[in-house]
């Protein structure tokens, strides 16, 4: 860490001005929908996912209730399993995903220097895709045909014969439409990360948190096609009569396992390396020193998001596969614990060689850390296939990956949402708030689900509505019950301390935190350009390095003649061009709006609807891509 | 000092891998996986399979008119990667030619592929079998991709000149030549291993 005298370059006032007449939005509703602001969208991001994840919370406590007791009828069979099936859907994929793309969203582009994702209008058509997604998923709700064959959705439950509804076509249109989503953000993540870093910021310098987006956009790229494909075969069986899935006519329900598994699996780490991302980030900070071992967390991320695609069959090692391939996968789900224990110790290593300041996110990446590890344990157990068949599809799968999921990623959630809500916002959060929010999470967190271990253990299968008395099951479901309603009453102590803060919390300012990476150098909330002066790097921790830039990299300046951001080479980051960013745009909005149109007409098989939908998209891509002024990017 | 300080105008035009270059191959890359897959799954229903392929007295497909449309679609990548080629050396109306031409070809490609199904048809639909329902799907869906391409190629074409912005032509090609590629894949599994 050098400290040095010389005073940081700063932007005329007319310069400033300049940038502001380039670069501010006005507040009203026209200009909300029409925003291409990477700090606007990821907000709003954060927000819609905060919202779902309250949702599919509400869904959770429902099914509790219903568990409470033996022989209980707080909710009828058919809804209870669009329950646990919406719980699941709207966890994965519409709060833990799109709330660390917010994250992202925000965060990438002031930690690597840029004023705005590489590609600002096709991140606001991502937000809206997600957006229409889960609104289309969950209008579902209203016409009382929720998908409700679980959130892997297995054929042959999933075909025509036996699930006759909408259910599984709301699934399987919604998670196609969603997949265009997430496939479009993570393109946009890799562009960015790779093409817009800051002069210096060579590939040895890039944020962890950015390495663990990186690594996760890649793994979309590589996995979500999986999903995509098998839903759409899907789509094309229960509407147009096509055959993959169907035994009767030669079809194969297992393909639908492969397909999803090998997509599945590789989404924990998705969803797991951005929470990774923030952990790294929280730790630094708090210990205020770097993290102890960059190079091997920035490998592990990338060996984690590799691994990841050579362990899906662990979650089929009771559908009767070759003893070959499971011994094969079966070594490699043991081996994926390696990279993850070099994290954990390269963040203990770090706490214990710093001088950690314990605030709230540092107690939530404490608690991760304690969870993810229970959780990582009883990972490994599945990895054994005698094990693996005694406890598949019961409660002990459900403890598990809730260890995983919600101490994974929930808890660095929440870290994150300590750590960068007073940037986002400009006022701290209540810390006497946070420790109770924390601590009732995290008691009641087990409270749930440890005890769903022993039920799994006792023989209690998972995505049961109801069960007789008197099977060693009542007492321990109780127990579960209260913990759900402990842990809920911790998730809502955080949602009233955001609220609550955002009126009348302390200002926050630039760098409450002491921050190591570059968005601590900017006021909080930043400015709508992000830097008045285009940073440069010369070390992995940006922000406690400031000073005077060497010779050879000279400072893009202010750039105060237009909406523009520099671009640099992808390894070394040496200035390559400077990139006019486009402006706010109604053209997102609409290709979102025609993308649902279309998907809803393939829904009701209402032709119609589904081709004025295409026409819409075409129309409005049409549009999107018109000569603008110029010099300015699409 | 770099020249790029001294700069207030964008300078993107003059990238030749652009952001868009690196957008699109990456969708590129995601599309490769959602082939392969497809391919994958053709295999793995063929595999389950226990009598003969292509099952129920469908006969083997004739390879005749898809060598045909093989190579219409392989040439067609040629004056493609040429037109990228005169818009680097400034030869506007050359590199549109090439680019027309290139679309020509893939308009061929689509015709002689529309006459294709129409003589499948009479003996199996998507709804025979799962062999019917994997050849219409894989076939289908790199025709909406040669599709596409052609709008793509069309587009590029209108606009090719306007050195306003990023060069295009660069990553409507490469959008070109993964479709190509996909193509030999797809003769290869559903035409190649099965009549051979």
């Amino acid at each position: 860490v050098t400290a040095t005298a010389a005073e940081p370059a700063t932007a005329a006032p007319t310069e400033v001005a300049a940038l502001s007449e380039h670069w501010a939005e006005r507040l009203d509703i026209c200009a909300t929908l029409t925003s291409v602001d990477h700090k606007r969208i990821g907000v709003r991001y954060l927000v819609t996912a905060f919202v779902f994840f309250l949702v599919g919370g509400v869904e959770a406590l429902v099914m509790r209730a219903q568990l409470a007791q033996p022989a209980n009828d707080v909710v009828g069979p058919e809804l209870y399993n669009q329950m646990f099936s919406m719980h699941g859907i709207t966890m994965i994929f519409l709060f833990i995903t799109p709330m660390l793309s917010g994250f992202g969203n925000y965060l990438v582009p002031l930690m690597i220097g840029a004023r705005d994702m590489a590609f600002p209008r096709l991140n606001a058509l991502s937000y809206w895709v997600y957006l229409a997604s889960g609104l289309f998923m969950y209008s579902s709700l209203f016409v009382g045909q929720s998908p409700d064959a679980g959130w892997f959705n297995y054929s042959p439950l999933t075909a025509n014969d036996y699930s006759q509804g909408l259910g599984i076509d709301y699934y399987a249109l919604g998670l196609t439409l969603l997949g265009i989503s997430t496939t479009i953000g993570a393109i946009n993540f890799i562009v960015t990360i790779a093409k817009l870093r800051a002069p210096g910021m060579t590939l040895a310098r890039i944020p962890l948190f950015c390495w663990a987006i990186l690594s996760m956009a890649v793994a979309v790229v590589f996995a979500l096609p999986a999903l995509t494909l098998a839903n759409v075969l899907l789509v094309l069986q229960r509407s147009f009569g096509f055959h993959f899935f169907d035994p009767a006519s030669g079809g194969d329900p297992v393909l639908w396992q492969h397909l999803f598994w090998l997509f599945g699996h590789p989404d924990v780490y998705i969803i797991f390396l951005p929470a990774v991302g923030i952990v790294s980030s929280v730790i630094a900070t708090s210990a205020r020193r770097p993290v102890v071992g960059y190079a091997w967390l920035a490998g592990a991320t990338a060996v984690t998001g590799f691994i990841g695609f050579g362990v899906w069959v662990h979650h089929m090692f009771s559908v009767g596969l070759p003893q070959v391939s499971l011994g094969f996968f079966a070594a490699a789900s043991t081996v994926i614990a390696v990279p993850s224990a070099v994290q954990v110790f390269a963040w203990l290593a770090t706490l214990l060689t710093g001088t950690p300041v314990f605030r709230t996110s540092l107690l939530y990446v404490l608690g991760f850390i304690v969870l993810f590890v229970i959780g990582g344990v009883s990972g490994v157990m599945f990895a054994a296939v005698p094990f693996d068949q005694q406890v598949t599809d019961s409660y002990f799968v459900v403890a598990h990956f809730h260890y995983v999921l919600f101490g994974g990623a929930v808890f660095p959630i929440f870290a994150g949402l300590y750590h960068w809500f007073p940037k986002m916002s400009g006022r701290l959060l209540s810390e006497r708030a946070g420790r109770w929010s924390f601590w009732l999470m995290f008691v009641g967190f087990n409270a749930t689900f440890f005890p769903m271990h022993l039920l799994g253990l006792l023989g209690m299968p998972r995505r049961i509505r109801t069960y007789e008395g008197g099977l060693g099951w009542d007492s321990v479901n109780l127990l579960v019950t209260a913990g759900s309603v402990v842990l809920a009453a911790g998730v809502l102590v955080t949602g009233v301390n955001l609220l609550v803060s955002l009126r009348r919390g302390e200002p926050a300012g630039p760098d409450p935190f002491g921050g190591d990476t570059l968005e601590w150098t900017t006021p909080s909330p930043p400015p709508p350009w992000n830097f008045d002066v285009m940073p440069t790097v010369d070390g992995v921790s940006p922000a406690w390095e400031l000073g005077p830039a060497p010779s050879e990299l000279a400072s893009p300046g202010v750039l105060p003649g237009g909406h523009l951001t520099p671009a640099t080479s992808t390894v070394t980051a040496a200035p390559e061009a400077v990139l006019a960013m486009p402006h706010a745009s109604w053209t997102p909005l609409l290709t979102a709006l025609g993308l649902s149109a279309a998907f809803t007409g393939v829904l009701l098989e209402t032709w119609w609807i589904a081709i004025s939908g295409c026409l819409g998209v075409i129309a409005s891509l049409a549009a999107w891509h018109r000569p603008g002024p110029e010099g300015a990017r699409r | 000092m770099t020249a790029v300080a001294a700069l207030s105008g964008p300078t993107d035009g003059r990238q030749t891998r652009g952001l868009g270059w690196w957008a699109m191959g990456m969708f590129v890359l995601s599309e490769a996986v959602l082939f392969s897959l497809l391919l994958v799954s053709y295999f793995y229903l063929w595999s389950r399979q226990a009598g003969r392929w292509p099952p129920d007295g469908i006969s083997p497909p004739d390879l005749s008119w898809p060598t045909l449309m093989t190579g219409v679609l392989v040439a067609s990548s040629i004056p493609v990667h040429l037109a990228v080629k005169a818009e680097e050396d400034g030869d506007v109306a050359r590199a549109r030619g090439m680019v027309l031409t290139g679309a020509a070809l893939g308009f061929v490609f689509v015709g002689l592929q529309a006459s294709e199904y129409v003589r499948t048809a009479h003996e199996f639909t998507p709804r025979t079998n799962p062999y019917g329902s994997m050849f219409f799907t894989v076939t289908g869906f790199h025709g909406l991709h040669v599709c596409i391409g052609l709008a793509l190629l069309l587009w590029g074409a209108l606009r090719t000149g306007r050195t306003d912005r990023a060069r295009r032509l660069p990553v409507l090609a490469l959008y070109w030549h993964f479709v190509d590629v996909v193509w030999l894949a797809v003769f290869t599994s559903l035409y190649l291993l099965v009549a051979l």
